[in-house]
């Protein structure tokens, strides 16, 4: 199975959704649109998953000077430096890195 | 709530409020209330036609929220004192057949939803609105001091009171457990930002549009009194103004619905108080930390539901736009 599948499988599911389901079912628009959009943001982050992993580390490596692998634990050492000290010139770096969430939650 | 629960809380309405109901209770279960459950019950009150609503815990709660038992004796209070809040009826404690707290009181008419009240599009009403809702706060903002209400709510030293509210949010933050660098920047921004503080008032807590009842042009009812607490007057004036409590309409800065100006003139006619619009940087900043807190514990407890919610684990989707809008702000982007 690849990820064509699953997109094809998502926006499938979208299409009944919008153009039969919320037609049928007004009273239940609100948990439809949720539904909506909960499909949106997984096709989003299916879509963008590889390259924003690499972003990440490049945006990580960037902004600590040496080779990073591992996301998570850049991510837990920005947060011990936030709360250890402000610093203005964080913002470009956090800026960055909200980008590319802002990608996956991005409307369709 | 099942058959047995439905039966014993028609008795105990029955026996202590002299409000009846038809068989079958009409009674439903009313929309948003992520953190708390309310249930709207229509029936007869000495002969009349009357509704009121049921307030009770949902299955898991915010770390900042209050206890029921708190909000009624403060709503009581605040009846008292003439500030429009629904009239609080009955208060039962935990042990009882809904296995929580709950209280009932008298429902109030009119509408909340904010998506709707900012898509009016008659502007003339809307400032009407507005106005009534800058005179309701500044309402609020003048309890200074109050023994009852300070029985109910201890009040902080005014030194502390900011230091108390954002180690608050630090150790919230802490506790859930992912690495949010941007809120970490922001708590450390406050911390190195952090205004002199006013002298405390009553702060609703959560006084947006949303949870202010609107009939046709006036403000009918403030709603959900969890997070009240002492505190400075612009937490409240910042939060209604914030970008995340807009609805999507940016522009009109108060709330969605229209603008500062005349959110503040309306404000300052009752309070003779007036903050200016630059002054609101730090607590858009704190509105916003405070929200994308909630939202991470909110979409936390789906985790811990029996039953998973689809409206709860969305609400994390909403966390880095609120971060977005921290980081405008902190950079004069906004």
């Amino acid at each position: 199975m690849n990820q064509e599948r699953i997109i094809q499988l998502i926006e499938a599911g979208q299409s009944l959704l919008k153009h039969e389901l919320q037609l049928k079912h007004p009273e239940s628009k609100y948990s439809l649109l949720m539904l909506q959009r909960s499909f949106q943001i997984l096709k989003n982050y299916i879509e963008s998953q590889s390259v924003q992993e690499q972003k990440q580390l490049d945006i990580y490596q960037n902004y600590f000077h040496f080779p990073i692998t591992n996301a998570a634990q850049s991510a837990d050492q920005l947060c011990a430096e936030m709360r250890e000290n402000f610093d203005m010139q964080a913002l470009a770096v956090l800026e960055q890195l909200n980008q590319l969430e802002l990608e996956i939650i991005k409307a369709g | 709530m099942d058959g047995l629960q439905l039966q014993n809380l028609r008795n105990l309405l029955e026996k202590h409020l002299n409000f009846t109901t038809d068989l079958p209770m009409n009674i439903k279960k009313l929309s948003g209330g992520a953190i708390q459950e309310n249930w709207a019950i229509s029936g007869k009150l000495d002969q009349e036609d009357y509704e009121i609503v049921l307030r009770k815990n949902a299955a898991t709660v915010v770390d900042a929220s209050s206890g029921r038992q708190q909000e009624y004796e403060l709503l009581k209070r605040l009846y008292e004192l003439n500030i429009c809040v629904p009239q609080p009826l009955l208060f039962e404690k935990k042990d009882n057949f809904l296995n929580s707290e709950f209280f009932v009181m008298n429902k109030i008419s009119g509408v909340a939803e904010g998506h709707k009240l900012v898509r009016l599009n008659q502007p003339d009403l809307q400032c009407k609105i507005l106005q009534d809702i800058g005179h309701e706060l500044a309402a609020i903002h003048l309890i200074e001091s109050d023994p009852e209400i300070e029985r109910i709510i201890q009040k902080p030293p005014k030194e502390n009171y900011l230091n108390q509210l954002t180690e608050g949010l630090h150790e919230q933050l802490l506790k859930l457990r992912e690495p949010r660098p941007i809120l970490e920047f922001a708590l450390s921004w406050m911390k190195q930002e952090q205004p002199e503080t006013d002298d405390l008032v009553i702060v609703h807590g959560d006084y947006r549009t949303g949870n202010i009842m609107i009939d046709h042009d006036h403000v009918s009812g403030i709603l959900d009194w969890e997070f009240t607490h002492w505190g400075d007057r612009r937490e409240d004036i910042g939060w209604f103004t914030s970008k995340c409590w807009r609805f999507g309409k940016d522009a009109q800065v108060a709330g969605g619905i229209g603008s500062y100006k005349d959110f503040m003139q309306a404000y300052s006619q009752v309070s003779d108080i007036y903050i200016p619009e630059f002054e609101l940087k730090y607590w858009h900043v704190l509105s916003h930390v405070r929200w994308a807190i909630i939202a991470i514990q909110q979409a936390n407890r789906n985790l811990s539901n029996a039953r998973p919610s689809l409206e709860l684990a969305l609400t994390a989707f909403l966390v880095p736009q609120l971060e977005k809008n921290i980081l405008d702000i902190i950079g004069d982007k906004e």
